[in-house]
């Protein structure tokens, strides 16, 4: 621990004489001018897609330029469009704004006759409903959603104040009539303010991530920085061989903490601050487990990396690939349970003060948490003479497994722990099938998950190419994959995983991991080659035979 | 001056920098599809029928078929037998719905757009009757009618105004951060004293430095604008497009040039640089003069602003061609 400090302060040091003076000043100053640019775009608001369409008519609508050759036409309440996705966008847009007009029409020449129909949404716990004394209150909408909401309420009070009286005598009513005391009838409004509620049934807004998810990026934007001069840092210790000095006084482990310390204390921080800013006061634990993958796969990246270049582009990836694993699962939170693996999902349904089960977070913590820890791990094995100067990247990977995975015990943990890494690529690899045609998408993607299972069990089979070791390996992937499906979270996508069956993928897995370590004298690539043929021909025969 | 730039193109391909920036832009470009329906379902869940099939139980005023008393809907509701409950009290022909749905922001996003759609359908039967006049539109393509999915527009915006701006601003922060390493590694390994010794001049040294990357980004445009148009995504200006994005690098390319020369220093400079980067990203994808705005309406067949365009990449290129003169990268 004493050793973790004295790095920790040392590397302190550094920054600071590096940071220190002009430098420390233009950093702040570009700070400052990044914060003003992005206040401004905030305030000027967005126009960029001003007179993006074109028509025939004149519309007031900043969207719309005329032109005589237009997108979209309008003659005598029939719009005419191509079959080009630029005239179908078009269109949308137009009728979006037609229908917008009209209301404003009906609304102005029939009053509050113009919507028949009044809606007020309740949310309610179903199980909830019982006891009569819960005083169930409503949401309130955000103001800038709720904004169109009250201007067209406001609109129909001025024609008629009738409205505000008729609906309180609606609400009075709808108390009265019931006998049986229920929480919902707590929910009616009984003051003229919150009638105001009560909206035509096309303004039903339908709960929306977008604004929470931006509050996600909050957690973790600083930490990219902080990231960024970590490995910065790091890669300069380790080109000018700075590291290899220091390793022969300090132990490996001390050291990479050490020098992580101060931007890993620092990224926490400003996540515990959007924490206090929010109110919400534990959600900074859930962007750990997002900033510990995002720091331990830049260790890990640093330290396979030859060059600043090559450095710079794999971070550049690896950063990538963890943002998207992070977000883009919150973005489907609404339709996909799926989408609970990821912290960032979690962390926008406790924002918002949802209860969690603590079986999707043991889950999604133990899945970022376990790849954070095995970079971390293999970061550290990395950290060597031989794999740090030269040699391709799957020799150092292949020179990795071979430190780390010294035993055939090992083998099966690391096997069993790795499904982790299987199973986000596999994901990766869902989103990527996804572009090809739909008769495509099952044999790529089957041909996808056979690629990733053999070769992330090749790489641990390569530490020793014997039978033991393959058969270790093989059944610590089984058991990963079984306690998967035990999670129950590849329910949906079980025929793409074949999680159905017991026998047959234990009995494929040993197979494949046989072939591994038999073929691995003739050349990686062969042996690789022959088992993802074995296993993508089993899939598919299983997919096309029995499901 | 080309050994340097062969040099460094060959250590580009061989330390398969190539390969990971292709991989990035391919993997945007690709989940871009899968990204736009998700979008389009959190703003929107209507779009492509996504009404699924909820169950409601109606109360007071029976406008479908589910109709129950209070009590019973109330119980069915939470049993979970029903995913909503309307209560329908008629106040002088205005029907006041109370719609309960679970506190559950999945389930009620569901629940709430089949609902949004019944009493839509609800409100248009009621203005019939009472003499309310619907928007009667139709829309017809090649002489038939067709339906056009709303979201349409959301989708086509966030294309060509928000992914396409993206991939010409990414391709330029790539370019950008080539230059940095590139001029900071030949400093801090200092093989640049070895690259002195020989005939070539500080001045050539710079050029090479910044020649590489718009080599290398020019092709990466190609190839995403390719990528794109194989994509079924219509690029109806490449060339503009391509002029434009390839403009942006080299303000980029300048810009990280003379930070690399100036601090001589990968990480400050580097530092430094995506800040800058990163502050100036929401004006780039979010106005109508944005270069890379620009890059995307191009694509979209949309006009621009040509006047602007011409300054900017006039500009751009001048200062690419100035700035070996401005920051020389000679002195130890």
């Amino acid at each position: 621990m004493n050793s973790v400090l004295k790095v920790a302060k040392f590397e302190i040091k550094k920054s600071r004489k590096r940071y220190g003076g002009g430098s420390l000043l233009l950093i702040i100053l570009a700070v400052a001018i990044s914060a003003s640019l992005g206040y401004a775009s905030i305030i000027t608001g967005i126009d960029s897609d001003r007179g993006i369409y074109t028509t025939n008519v004149k519309v007031d609508l900043e969207t719309f330029t005329s032109s005589s050759s237009p997108d979209v036409a309008l003659f005598d309440s029939k719009l005419f469009v191509e079959r080009s996705d630029r005239s179908l966008a078009a269109a949308d847009e137009l009728l979006k704004y037609l229908k917008e007009e009209h209301r404003k029409r009906v609304e102005k020449e029939f009053g509050e006759m113009a919507h028949p129909v009044r809606v007020s949404v309740v949310y309610l716990e179903p199980s909830g409903i019982t006891p009569p004394e819960r005083v169930v209150e409503e949401k309130e909408k955000p103001p800038e959603t709720g904004g169109k909401v009250s201007e067209s309420v406001g609109n129909k009070s001025s024609s008629g104040s009738a409205l505000k009286t008729t609906t309180a005598v609606a609400a009075t009513t709808a108390v009265k009539t019931t006998t049986t005391p229920m929480a919902v009838e707590e929910t009616k409004p009984t003051t003229p303010e919150s009638n105001a509620t009560y909206v035509p049934p096309e303004d039903i807004k339908t709960p929306s991530l977008v604004d929470r998810m931006v509050l996600a990026f909050l957690f973790v934007i600083p930490s990219y920085f902080t990231v960024q001069v970590f490995s910065s840092s790091l890669l300069e210790d380790k080109l000018l061989r700075r590291l290899e000095v220091l390793l022969s006084a300090i132990d490996r482990s001390d050291l990479i903490f050490g020098k992580m310390l101060p931007y890993l204390l620092l990224s926490l921080l400003s996540a515990i601050a959007v924490s206090i800013y929010l109110n919400s006061f534990l959600a900074f634990l859930f962007a750990i487990p997002v900033v510990l993958l995002l720091f331990s796969a830049q260790t890990f990246v640093v330290m396979i990396s030859r060059s600043y270049r090559e450095a710079t582009f794999l971070l550049l990836v690896v950063s990538l690939l963890i943002t998207i694993y992070a977000f883009i699962p919150a973005v489907f939170s609404t339709a996909i349970p799926l989408s609970k693996i990821s912290p960032i999902t979690l962390l926008l349904a406790y924002i918002q003060g949802e209860e969690l089960a603590v079986s999707d977070l043991a889950l999604s913590f133990a899945h970022y948490l376990i790849m954070a820890f095995m970079l971390f791990y293999f970061g550290m094995k990395a950290l060597n003479p031989d794999i740090s100067h030269g040699k391709e990247i799957f020799q150092k990977l292949i020179e990795i497994s071979r430190l780390s995975v010294t035993s055939n015990y090992a083998a099966f943990i690391f096997a069993f722990l790795s499904i982790s890494f299987a199973f986000m690529a596999e994901l990766f690899a869902i989103l990527a099938v996804f572009i090809l045609p739909q008769q495509l998408m099952i044999p790529a993607l089957l041909t996808c998950v056979a690629v990733v299972e053999e070769f992330i069990k090749g790489i641990i089979i390569f530490s020793s190419p014997t039978l033991s070791r393959g058969i270790f390996t093989a059944i610590g992937f089984f058991l990963g994959e079984k306690i998967l499906i035990l999670f129950n979270v590849l329910h949906e996508y079980s025929i793409a995983f074949l999680g159905q069956f017991l026998a047959l993928p234990l009995i494929l897995h040993i197979a494949t991991a046989i072939t591994i370590a038999l073929m691995a004298k003739k050349g990686y690539a062969k042996a690789l080659g022959l088992a993802i043929a074995l296993h993508a021909v089993y899939d598919y025969a299983v997919v096309m035979l029995l499901v | 001056m080309f050994e340097i730039v062969k040099k460094d193109m060959k250590l580009m391909f061989r330390e398969r920098t190539f390969v990971s920036v292709v991989f990035l832009i391919v993997f945007v470009a690709g989940i871009s599809s899968v990204v736009t329906f998700g979008l389009i379902m959190l703003y929107n869940p209507d779009y492509l029928g996504f009404y699924g099939t909820s169950k409601v139980a109606v109360v007071g005023e029976c406008f479908i078929e589910s109709c129950y008393d209070k009590k019973t809907a109330m119980e069915l509701f939470k049993s979970g037998k029903v995913d909503a409950v309307l209560i329908v009290s008629d106040v002088d022909g205005i029907k006041y719905v109370d719609v309960i749905v679970p506190d559950d922001e999945i389930k009620a996003a569901q629940v709430l757009s089949y609902v949004k759609k019944l009493l839509t359908e609800y409100e248009e039967k009621l203005r019939n009757v009472y003499g309310v006049p619907n928007l009667e539109l139709k829309v017809y393509s090649g002489g038939r009618e067709i339906e056009i999915p709303s979201g349409s527009s959301t989708v086509f915006k966030f294309i060509y105004l928000i992914l396409i701006p993206l991939l010409s601003i990414t391709t330029a922060v790539v370019a950008a951060g080539m230059t940095i390493d590139s001029v900071c590694e030949e400093i801090q390994s200092r093989s640049i004293e070895v690259l002195l010794s020989t005939p070539l001049t500080p001045f050539k040294i710079s050029v090479s430095k910044v020649a590489t990357p718009m080599i290398f980004s020019s092709l990466l445009t190609a190839l995403w604008l390719l990528l794109l148009a194989l994509n079924k995504v219509d690029v109806a200006n490449p060339v503009l497009a391509f002029i434009i994005s390839v403009s942006i690098t080299a303000f980029f390319v300048s810009l990280g040039y003379l930070m690399a020369a100036k601090f001589r220093d990968r990480e400050r400079a580097q530092l430094l640089f995506s800040i800058l980067a990163a502050g100036s990203l929401p004006l780039m994808v979010t106005k109508y003069a944005s270069p890379a705005v620009m890059v995307g309406r191009a694509a979209a067949g949309a006009e621009i602003d040509l006047t602007t365009a011409a300054v900017f990449s006039a500009a751009s290129f001048a200062l690419l061609a100035f700035s070996p003169f401005i920051a020389k990268i000679d002195e130890i």
